[in-house]
């Protein structure tokens, strides 16, 4: 038994209220990353967690053990929680061997030292660093150190595994490859909290994610559903959808079936009234806020041939910037700019700054947020 | 091609290649006068029947003397025992403080750092005075307050001792360790720890397995500082450690140059003797703290939770307050006390016959006199040398320059006593300098040369600093060296100009060394006096003037803080203008040219709608 759960934690640093009575259970062997902005509060949960840093209330529970109680005045020290992490900074000891290193938490252990022996070249056999075993931690690279950190965090085989922005300190290669190494290595009973700001990680890695805002967990889904769904506004803008309208619900234009229903919402900025797929229904009269990726974006030569399809309005190109992969555009529409992003082969030959293009923002794909 | 340029420099060494090269010859001259010289000078000395520049004969007897009498064993185990005990001490403590100040909640670790900036500052003296007096048998504030407090005639603490001497010196050098030590513990990556931690090490694990071993080099350096310092110290065994029968070899030193008859030669030997192990070990000081590198390989240094101990949490407040009133608070009242009264042990019947007594006597006058001359002109001159030394020799060194830097790196190998000792040998050995022996010129040229290792330390980090282009700029400019040094180095370095001034001045001032071998019944200055006073049991008179030493430097430092914010002020209110203009808001800080006329200013790009 050794999911985690958290009640009611509560941090403050002076005024600022870090961390807001944050409820979250981490179902044993999941992998559930804490995605979130800088200052959000994920990690001052993983300290918490790992007994850093003491809250200032509530309570975590590690399998069938209290750890952190506040209330009852219980605060086990980190060294009896009997966990693995890896660190944002490696925190490789520079004054030992890579070897030592990674032998410190079986040692502290009390495993005798043929075990340890074993053990520890296992582990270095996994990550690939058998080789330097005897060498000193600081002649390592960032990649290598982050190996040597991420034997060292699962050497003692421990039920929880840590992990605090392990990738931040790497190039974009390195952080891809060192993605799938932590996929790889982890053993599958282990429940693992990973903290990142970078979703790319957390959509590869996790079984779950809980997006935190503002010291509080506003979301908590699969990968999936938290792309496609964002529960709000503000997290659809920290997951990088484009572009967000003010309007206002006009009516339902088709009642629940399947996938929903579908809102008629009015968006004064881009002059248009677009209709969006939505689970509920919202009443007239609400304000909402309507997002769509700009991958989403359908774009296409005015005065193409064909239908006419839903939510399509014209526009005038304002800025393009060709990507490589693609072309982003900049463009007007209404009294706003709308972003898109097209892929090779879908659009034909960028168009230049001036020109006029119809913009498409298919209904399935535009989402709506009532708070 | 050096080659060629040389031939060059030769052929056309006349007139204006003279007039260039006359700086360096005087600083040459300069350097190989204050440093070198009195080195041979002392080294002549050891071989010499004679004072230097009387008749004499070459002898060996000095060395005879000093090395092979049978008792020079004891101040070899003296110096030892006291070095290595005050230098562990000192890191100790310091050790100590700084985990508090770096590593845990205590309430009042935010006053560790200034407590020891204090103690930093405060003349050595200072402490081996008032600690002299303090833990007195039976009449020290110590021990009085023992008796008062349990009845017992026995005295609880007596500082003549060897505890007591290594303790009043651990105090001084704590500060120098703590500053050693608080970079390196500030700077370790605190999850180096909290791995620890997480990974099944217990707090004390923590700390012994990653924390000390991490601060090892440190702690190494500030053993091996300790142990140099201890070394070279003469204030504290002398004025302590000699009435507990402890000699070391600065006091040794002290006793063949005042004993009757004086003993130069010995005096000379013992001291080369301690000028070569003191080589060896600031070589090996310098060796040491560019070894081993322990910095972390990448990574961002993650401010980590500070440890609060609820339960012994206190006991850490405690030392604190208890170390502040060891170090400096106990020390000043013992002082303050003892100055108004007239017997040394009494502690009630105020007056302030003392300090009359002092205004009374014209030597007493004219000491403080010299004591604030010293300080504010001494200092000045010795800043003014420092940074032209500084400037000259390490913003561009070359091979020349760094030999020619290299004397001005013996005195930290030379104890004061020692350097003391070569200077008044220089003094009596060259004919030239006889008239200005035993008056204030000859004791202000001394403690100039003594105090310029600490002009140059404090003005180097500032001066070296500076971007080299603004240099070069200024030459490329027009303006000559000497124009560069007065009218952009030294405004540039200002702040630190000021600094560096008062604590070469609280050097000065705080030296007891060249008062003691330079001066006479009428040329001295108050630390010398306070010292006389001392050791002529005039203990209340001693404490009367060195109050007046103190106030003095506050009064001084008040003075320079003061002018550092005047300057720092006009320094920003001339950046204040330079940023305001709006040709350089336009053209940039990299271009501060002629304004250009309004059809040449670009429009401004409107503003985002």
């Amino acid at each position: 038994m050794s999911g985690i759960v958290i009640h009611e934690l509560t941090k403050r640093y002076g005024d600022a209220t870090v961390l807001d009575a944050l409820d979250l259970t981490v179902r044993e062997g999941e992998f559930l990353t804490l995605l979130g902005p800088s200052g959000c509060g994920k990690t001052t949960t993983l300290r918490a967690i790992a007994g850093l840093e003491p809250p200032d209330g509530g309570t975590i529970r590690i399998g069938d053990t209290v750890v952190t109680s506040v209330a009852d005045g219980i605060e086990v020290p980190p060294n009896k929680r009997s966990l693995g992490m890896v660190f944002q900074s490696y925190a490789i000891w520079p004054h030992m061997s890579v070897f030592d290193n990674v032998a410190f938490p079986l040692r502290r252990q009390g495993v005798g030292v043929i075990e340890v022996r074993q053990r520890v070249l296992d582990s270095l056999e996994i990550v690939g660093l058998v080789h330097a075993a005897r060498r000193s931690a600081t002649a390592l690279s960032g990649g290598q150190q982050q190996r040597v950190a991420l034997a060292r965090a699962m050497v003692a085989d421990p039920k929880v595994l840590l992990f605090d922005e392990p990738l931040s300190n790497l190039d974009a290669q390195l952080r891809i490859s060192m993605r799938d190494e932590i996929q790889r290595v982890r053993s599958d009973g282990q429940t693992s909290i990973y903290v990142t700001h970078d979703q790319s990680e957390a959509f590869a890695l996790s079984d779950r994610i809980a997006v935190m805002l503002g010291g509080i967990m506003v979301q908590l889904d699969t990968p999936a559903a938290v792309m496609s769904r964002p529960v709000n506004a503000e997290v659809a803008r920290f997951l990088g959808v484009e572009n967000l309208f003010e309007g206002t619900v006009r009516g339902l234009v088709r009642s629940g079936t399947g996938s929903g229903s579908v809102l008629a919402v009015d968006v004064p900025s881009l002059k248009t009234v677009l209709s969006a797929v939505h689970p509920e229904t919202v009443p007239a009269g609400a304000a909402v806020t309507v997002g769509i990726r700009a991958g989403a974006v359908m774009v296409a030569g005015a005065g193409a041939p064909g239908d006419v399809p839903p939510n399509t309005s014209t526009g005038r190109v304002v800025q393009s910037t060709f990507l490589g992969e693609g072309v982003q555009y900049r463009m007007a529409v209404g009294s706003a700019h709308v972003l898109a992003r097209t892929f090779s082969g879908v659009a034909a030959p960028t168009l230049p700054p001036g020109a006029s293009l119809s913009v498409t923002l298919p209904p399935e794909a535009v989402a709506v947020f009532t708070s | 091609m050096s080659a060629s340029t040389s031939t060059r420099g030769r052929r056309i060494m006349s007139g204006r290649a003279w007039l260039k090269a006359l700086p360096w010859i005087a600083l040459t001259v300069g350097i190989v006068g204050a440093f070198v010289v009195p080195f041979v000078t002392l080294v002549v000395m050891a071989f010499r029947t004679a004072l230097p520049g009387l008749p004499g004969e070459w002898t060996l007897d000095g060395i005879v003397t000093a090395f092979t009498e049978s008792d020079l064993a004891k101040p070899l185990m003296d110096s030892m025992i006291f070095a290595v005990g005050s230098s562990v001490g000192g890191t100790l403590l310091a050790l100590f403080f700084v985990f508090v100040a770096t590593r845990t909640t205590t309430r009042l670790r935010r006053l560790i750092t200034p407590m020891m900036v204090v103690i930093l500052a405060t003349p050595v003296l200072f402490f081996a005075l008032s600690w002299a007096m303090l833990g007195a048998d039976n009449v020290g504030l110590v021990n009085k307050v023992w008796s008062a407090l349990t009845g017992s005639d026995e005295s609880v603490f007596s500082v003549s001792s060897w505890p007591g001497l290594i303790f009043v010196m651990s105090i001084k050098l704590s500060a120098f360790s703590y500053f050693l030590l608080i970079g390196p513990s500030m700077a370790m990556n605190r999850s180096l720890e909290e791995a620890a931690e997480v990974f099944g090490a217990s707090r004390a694990g923590s700390f012994f397995r990653i924390y000390l071993p991490l601060l090892s080099p440190a702690i190494a350096g500030s053993l091996l500082i300790g142990f140099i310092s201890s070394l070279q110290a003469f204030d504290t065994p002398q004025i302590i450690g000699t009435q507990a029968g402890i000699r070391v070899f600065s006091t040794e030193i002290y006793g063949y140059v005042t004993n009757f008859p004086a003993n130069y030669a010995a005096a000379a030997s013992l001291a080369l003797g301690m000028v070569a192990l003191l080589a060896f070990l600031v070589w090996a000081q310098m060796r040491l703290l560019r070894g081993r590198d322990y910095t972390t390989v990448g990574g961002k240094s993650t401010r980590g939770a500070a440890w609060s101990f609820p339960r012994i949490g206190w006991l850490f407040d405690v030392a604190i307050v208890l170390f502040a009133l060891l170090a400096f608070v106990l020390p000043t009242v013992q002082l303050v006390l003892s100055s108004f009264n007239t017997v040394f042990g009494r502690y009630d019947s105020f007056s302030w016959r003392n300090y009359s007594k002092l205004l009374d006597s014209p030597v007493t006058v004219s000491a403080i006199g010299n004591t604030v001359l010293f300080m504010v002109v001494g200092g000045f001159v010795t800043v003014v040398i420092g940074a032209v030394i500084t400037a000259a020799l390490r913003v561009r060194p070359t091979r020349w320059k760094r030999a020619l830097e290299v004397p001005t790196w013996i005195p930290w190998a030379t104890p004061g006593l020692v350097g003391s000792l070569a200077l008044l040998g220089t003094l009596l050995a060259i004919p030239a300098l006889h008239p200005i022996y035993g008056t204030a010129t000859a004791m202000m040229i001394a403690l100039v040369i003594a105090s310029l290792p600490i002009a140059i330390r404090f003005l180097e980090n500032s001066i070296l600093q500076i971007d080299r282009q603004l240099i070069d700029a200024a030459r490329i400019g027009g303006a000559g060296p000497v124009r560069t040094f007065t009218s952009i180095l030294i405004p540039l370095i200002a702040p630190s100009f000021i600094s560096g001034w008062f604590v070469t001045g609280l050097a000065i001032a705080g030296n007891l060394e060249i008062p003691l071998l330079l001066g006479n019944t009428k040329v001295t200055t108050i630390s010398g006096l306070a010292f006389k006073y001392y050791v002529d049991s005039a203990a209340p008179m001693a404490a009367a003037i060195f109050c007046v030493l103190l106030v003095t430097v506050l009064v001084l430092f008040a003075l320079s803080v003061l002018g550092r914010r005047l300057v720092t002020r006009l320094l920003d209110r001339r950046t204040a203008i330079r940023l305001e203009s709006p040709e350089a808001v336009v053209t940039g800080a990299l271009l501060p040219v002629v304004p250009p006329s309004p059809d040449e200013l670009p429009e401004r790009e409107p503003a985002l709608k």
